[in-house]
């Protein structure tokens, strides 16, 4: 496919030199390098911070919390147990975003072809820059000491002849490592390597790879691609090719990135639930108002809304509706998300919710044309619009639903902060804010 | 760490388009800033707010300016003995 911009996309080619930038324990160690008592202490960062409450999971954990058993995802009731003494920080976005616009702003020194993959990664197609300075490995020495001295950040660098590679080589020599795999040492490379380990394995493929005695990279390299076609479909072939060092995806400057698919916020309520139905549905309210107001800003109508529950200890269920027409006005949006909760009241009150959830997808432009209704809902979309203008001009705090008044800020709406939050690790987010 | 959230005088450098704080005064005493760890520029709605991690004497001090009101404020205080 072509667009106006193909020109710029780096196309797939024997050729390539592709590298990854990885920064080591990102949100971590902008903090220790800010906070500098926290240096070469366990430090982790959080969504809030309270130290009475158990709420939420770890963000980032710092290379010295690691050994305790404690990386980003783990509850943090259990951080407080494996490591009790433990410092905690709230995580700050915009402080992170300002790091990640810096380093975008120093990789353009090596590359004009930058694909932004997620706040803390980026790929760089040195293709025709590395003789610039010498070689591969002398560019990313360079790269990696002007992020050092600039940002007083670490980051660790894998070189490849496709991201695929590049990525992998970067977990080879991690923190603060370089690695170049040229195409000459594929696929002898990775061989040695744990299937696990391999992009694009997780947990369930793990499981299956392991039912067939399959431990490393070499073993499932020897396998023949018809075979793993015929057992895992497309997914086999891609993993055949992964294990070979074959990847023909192109790098994609940021600003031709795909628009985002969906729209969705999410919060952890504890691991015993919260039984307050009432609660839950202001949390719910907190969370749609935040969905509504990025989709506003970004011109997107959605037409299908997602409800995704946590009952504590029981399970989690996900429901679907797709309204008549596409819209982005908050209370349209709620009240679609109430009747999805629709006749989960009890099993909720009785056991507790532990993690709500709503997306918006199934999205189209709103300058593409909106339905108009005669049933007054252009009234409540002026009223969203107003709400967002004294938004836009006064910060999120300025105007809240008046069900929300005293209720914890955490879920009044998202700010541009909770939405990096949430798009971490998609490049439509990057796109957007970087 | 603690969260005074209180008003502070700061004498700063307004230079090459960059602003950096030297000293700021707390409660009536004096504080000399030996390093800015970290900078970073914020929104709230149109208004930019500009927020410094400085180091005092060991601990570190989050300052934040506002230029729509030309305050400073102090907001957390990390001590060096945690």
């Amino acid at each position: 496919m072509t667009n106006k911009f193909s020109s710029l996309i780096s196309h797939p080619s024997s050729q390539r030199t592709i590298l990854h930038l990885d920064m080591d324990s990102y949100f971590a160690s902008i903090e220790q390098r800010d906070i500098s008592v926290y240096k070469g202490k366990p430090l982790l960062v959080t969504h809030g911070w309270h130290p009475n409450r158990n709420l939420g999971i770890v963000m980032a954990a710092s290379y010295e919390a690691r050994p305790f058993g404690i990386k980003a995802g783990t509850p943090i009731f259990q951080a407080k147990k494996l490591c009790p003494k433990a410092n905690y920080v709230k995580g700050n976005f915009e402080k992170y975003l300002h790091n990640t616009r810096k380093i975008v702003g120093i990789s353009r020194n090596y590359s004009d072809l930058v694909e932004v993959y997620s706040i803390d990664e980026l790929f760089l197609d040195i293709t025709n820059s590395s003789h610039l300075f010498g070689s591969p490995v002398n560019l990313a020495k360079r790269f990696f000491d002007e992020i050092k001295d600039k940002l007083g950040l670490s980051c660790s660098i894998g070189i490849g002849p496709n991201k695929l590679v590049a990525k992998m080589a970067g977990e080879f020599n991690k923190p603060r490592g370089i690695t170049y795999i040229s195409a000459d040492e594929l696929p002898e490379a990775f061989a040695p390597l744990p299937a696990k380990d391999l992009l694009g394995v997780g947990y369930r493929m793990k499981k299956h790879l392991r039912a067939l005695g399959i431990e490393t990279v070499g073993q499932l390299q020897n396998l023949s691609p018809e075979y793993l076609k015929k057992r895992w479909g497309v997914m086999g072939v891609v993993l055949h090719n992964a294990s070979l060092g074959i990847d023909n995806s192109p790098l994609i400057p940021s600003h031709q990135g795909p628009g985002p698919k969906s729209f969705g916020h999410s919060s952890a309520l504890g691991a015993k639930g919260i039984k307050d139905l009432d609660v839950v549905k202001k949390v719910l309210l907190g969370l749609t108002e935040g969905v509504c107001r990025r989709m506003r800003s970004d011109n997107y109508l959605a037409k299908t809304i997602t409800l995704r529950m946590g009952l504590a200890g029981l399970m989690y269920f996900s429901r679907a509706r797709s309204l008549a027409n596409a819209t982005d006005i908050t209370s349209k949006i709620y009240k679609t998300a109430l009747d999805l909760m629709d006749g989960q009241e009890e099993l909720a009150r009785q056991h507790g919710v532990s993690l709500i959830a709503i997306s918006a997808g199934n999205l189209k432009k709103a300058s593409d044309g909106r339905q108009l209704d005669i049933f007054g809902n252009e009234r409540l979309s002026d009223i969203d619009k107003a709400v967002d203008r004294v938004k836009n001009r006064y910060g999120e705090k300025a105007i809240i639903k008046a069900s929300l008044l005293g209720f914890n800020k955490r879920y009044q709406g998202a700010s541009k902060v909770e939405i990096a939050e949430v798009s971490k690790g998609h490049s439509s987010f990057c796109n957007r804010w970087v | 760490m603690f969260e005074p959230n209180e008003p502070i005088k700061v004498l700063a450098l307004f230079s090459h388009g960059k602003l950096t704080p030297r000293r700021f005064c707390w409660q009536g005493r004096f504080y000399q800033i030996d390093k800015v760890n970290g900078a970073y520029k914020s929104r709230e709605g149109l208004f930019p707010i500009y927020s410094f991690s400085v180091q005092s004497n060991g601990n570190i001090y989050e300052i934040i300016f506002k230029p729509e009101k030309m305050v400073w404020k102090l907001t957390r205080v990390y001590q060096n003995d945690q």
